[in-house]
């Protein structure tokens, strides 16, 4: 399986999306055309004959694998298939860091290296921005001026000058993600390991980080770990995909991207009938901040699938915190079929919210209880006290039917006696939807359902959702991933930075899939008008 | 003054409270501890001022008390000294979170009394997780409220939850940290360097000494009554 990159030269004629003041100060984004290509020489990494094993498991195996140095490097492969675990072989931190894996087989080359994990706040340790990128320098041994000299220069490079003293959990994701990729890079590794760093991103941001790393040049070998692989395509010289069966396997680059896949699957109108939710002049903030959201108004048919898109910092989140009783707005009200609705936290909710990371939804040890208390939860059964600490009171056969319907919808009944934790990404996700279905409550808020999951998990959680649509819930969808909303949504309400509330000029309501061929119902709400700052 | 040095005095200042069953070393330990707050940080002032208004109603309602329970091993007596060492040690400790900047402390520390770095950045990763996890914590309560029709999220759920995120953030920490070199052999050199010098001594040892003396002053006046309860 010896292969070197075959692919062409390429990204030095692309146009930049880097920042002015970051691209003019970029050593390496002036660098030659000629210097944007693999390295000939001795291999950064060779192994021959390698297996990496976890807990006796093989999970990477092949009789020869090679990095060329400055080669671009795309690994994809299903979720739980080792692509992670093969990165933190390859940085050397395993096993001490690793327990349980190991790399067995003979290798050549142990180069310097960086490592840009999904979640960028779980990676940042230092108490300020300026100290993080100092910290590999520090570990080098590098003298005080020169340190000084490389923090400025990657500031520059990477748009962080405003940053440099704050605290790395303060910063948005998009910032977080810049500063782990700089400080991996502060050193002048000889090997970048990215373990799907764009999860956290929005799309502009996803692709403000894949320009820097292109802008990085070759001074270092790259392998990036990523469930998308197009969002790479422009930017690798080869990709391998990791075989169910633990083989690497190389294959073309994609050339079409999921983000970008066609809307034409958009789903069809549900029947129009009156607003179950409507939400009217919603104005939003935070303490004494100025209003993140501005006369933000929406309406939610029955059966209807909304989807909330925008950058991240928009205020998607906003709309749901309010509507859960989390924030009070500053002004607005909203309505649930037709009678005025005040959110309060502490009573009964028509909603049910699948939040953005899974695991913020689970209560019990089992998938079962899971769904079986998802229905006990839904039928009015407060389920305050019937997690782990007490029983529901109310006996586990009388919700286990609608619970067990939804699990098997979901495909979820082989996993009943696994605790949630130690369910995949996707299966996590599937298991909130049946608990969220079997609630019966008619109105699902959704939080980036579509959060770091890999293509095949994505597309059953699009399978799921069509269910749910073909249950007639109506779900209302927060996501920073337009095209996934496009072909989940009856209706995509755009909600952006830089918009203003001057109407929907700004910050248009569409049919989904409004950019294909396939028109959509403009509003399931006619009463209202979607309009959002 | 460095942050080391207001530790150690602080250090200094809790451990005669600790060991005392009085009336008078506590307060006198608080005044000291103000005192060294105050030459730390002379910005703190009005916040000294607001709790020193506190202190003298406190001090009038422990007169108050003093004088309505005369008898020596009186339980409520013994109570209300537990009490006053309490409010000293309390006041002591927020004394020292106003004048503390824990990323200060931990690079002197790191720096000068020679802490390890894998345990300084390690608890640096700490103080950085410690918001986020506070966050997940409301997060994790606001959806378990909508799923539990508005009953309190269940503790031990939460708990459970943030303890599996918190490991794994732990561990994700450790091998960022690993991966940029933090365990690698050779001299580390400081982005913030800070040395240790004489006026650091001598700021150290005024202290000390200022602590010492007030100890030995209310020991000869009788005013320090060992006792832990």
């Amino acid at each position: 399986m010896r292969e070197g990159p075959d692919g062409p030269a390429r990204g030095a004629a692309e146009p930049t999306r880097m920042p002015p003041a970051a691209a003019t100060a970029t050593p390496e984004a002036t660098s030659a055309p000629a210097a944007d290509a693999p390295q000939l020489g001795a291999p950064a990494i060779l192994l021959k004959d390698f297996e990496l094993v976890r807990d006796g498991r093989a999970l990477v195996w092949g009789e020869s694998w090679e990095l060329k140095p400055g080669e671009r490097v795309l690994l994809t492969g299903p979720s739980g298939s080792g692509k992670s675990s093969f990165l933190l072989a390859l940085a050397g931190l395993a096993p001490e860091h690793a327990p349980g894996l190991t790399l067995r087989g003979a290798r050549e080359g142990r180069p310097s290296t960086g490592v840009v994990f999904q979640n960028p706040y779980a990676q940042l340790a230092c108490p300020s921005v300026d100290d993080e990128l100092a910290f590999a320098l520090e570990n080098a041994g590098w003298e005080l001026n020169a340190m000084r000299a490389r923090v400025a220069e990657l500031k520059a490079q990477f748009g962080l000058d405003a940053l440099g003293d704050r605290a790395p959990w303060t910063l948005s994701g998009g910032e977080a993600q810049r500063v782990a990729l700089a400080s991996a890079l502060a050193a002048r590794p000889k090997l970048m390991l990215l373990d799907e760093p764009l999860g956290y991103l929005d799309g502009e941001a996803a692709a403000g980080l894949v320009d820097l790393a292109t802008k990085a040049g070759r001074e270092a070998a790259w392998v990036v770990v990523d469930h998308d692989p197009a969002a790479w395509a422009e930017w690798a010289d080869t990709r391998y995909r990791l075989a169910p069966d633990g083989s690497l396997n190389k294959e073309p680059l994609p050339r079409a991207t999921r983000r970008d896949a066609p809307t034409s699957a958009a789903p069809a109108s549900p029947t129009p009938g009156a607003p179950i939710l409507e939400i009217r002049g919603l104005r939003a903030g935070y303490g004494r901040g100025p209003d993140v959201l501005a006369d933000f108004s929406l309406g939610l048919g029955p059966g209807e699938t909304v989807a909330v898109v925008g950058p991240s910092g928009s205020g998607k989140s906003t709309v749901f915190r309010c509507l859960t009783g989390q924030l009070k707005p500053r002004s607005g009200s909203f309505f649930v079929d037709g009678a005025p609705y005040t959110p309060n936290k502490r009573r009964p909710s028509p909603f049910a919210w699948v939040p953005q990371v899974p695991e913020h939804y689970f209560v019990y040890d089992s998938a079962r209880a899971e769904w079986e208390n998802g229905a006990a939860s839904g039928s009015g059964a407060s389920g305050a006290g019937s997690s782990r600490e007490a029983g529901s009171g109310v006996p586990a056969a009388d919700h286990a039917a609608p619970g067990l319907l939804a699990a098997r919808a979901f495909g979820l009944e082989a996993l009943a006696e696994r605790h949630p934790f130690t369910l995949s990404e996707g299966e996590k996700r599937r298991l909130n939807l049946a608990s969220a279905l079997a609630m019966k409550r008619r109105i699902l808020l959704l939080d980036e359902p579509q959060f770091g999951l890999d293509a095949a998990s994505q597309d059953a959680l699009e399978e799921a959702l069509a269910r749910l649509r073909a249950e007639g819930v109506s779900m209302l969808i927060i996501s920073h991933d337009p095209a996934f909303c496009a072909r989940v949504a009856h209706r995509v309400v755009r909600i952006g930075a830089g918009a203003t509330a001057d109407g929907p000029g700004d910050c248009p309501s569409e049919p989904a899939g409004a950019a294909g061929a396939e028109p959509g119902r403009a509003s399931a709400a006619p009463a209202t008008q979607d309009t959002a700052l | 003054m460095k942050s080391l040095t207001f530790f150690a005095l602080n250090v200094s200042f809790v451990l005669p409270v600790l060991a005392s069953l009085d009336l008078v070393t506590p307060p006198a330990y608080l005044a000291l501890a103000a005192v060294a707050l105050l030459v730390r940080r002379p910005e703190r002032a009005p916040h000294l001022a607001a709790a020193l208004a506190a202190a003298l109603i406190l001090a009038f309602w422990v007169w108050l008390s003093n004088r309505l329970w005369t008898v020596g091993d009186d339980p409520a007596r013994r109570a209300l000294l537990l009490a006053v060492r309490s409010w000293a040690l309390t006041g002591i400790s927020a004394s020292f979170a106003l004048g503390m900047r824990p990323a200060e402390l931990l690079n002197e520390a790191m720096q000068i009394a020679r802490l390890s770095p894998r345990v300084g950045f390690a608890l640096y990763a700490a103080l950085n997780t410690l918001p986020r996890l506070a966050e997940e914590g409301r997060q994790i309560d606001a959806v378990h409220r909508v799923r539990l029709g508005g009953g309190r999220s269940p503790v031990l759920a939460r708990a459970v939850t943030l303890l599996a995120r918190a490991v794994r953030s732990g561990e994700r920490a450790a091998q960022s940290l690993a991966a940029r070199g933090l365990e690698s052999p050779g001299p580390r050199t400081w982005y913030r360097p800070v040395a240790w010098g004489r006026r650091d001594a001598a700021q150290l040892l005024a202290g000390l000494a200022a602590s010492g003396a007030l100890f030995a002053l209310l020991v000869a006046l009788g005013a320090f009554r060992f006792g832990f309860y």
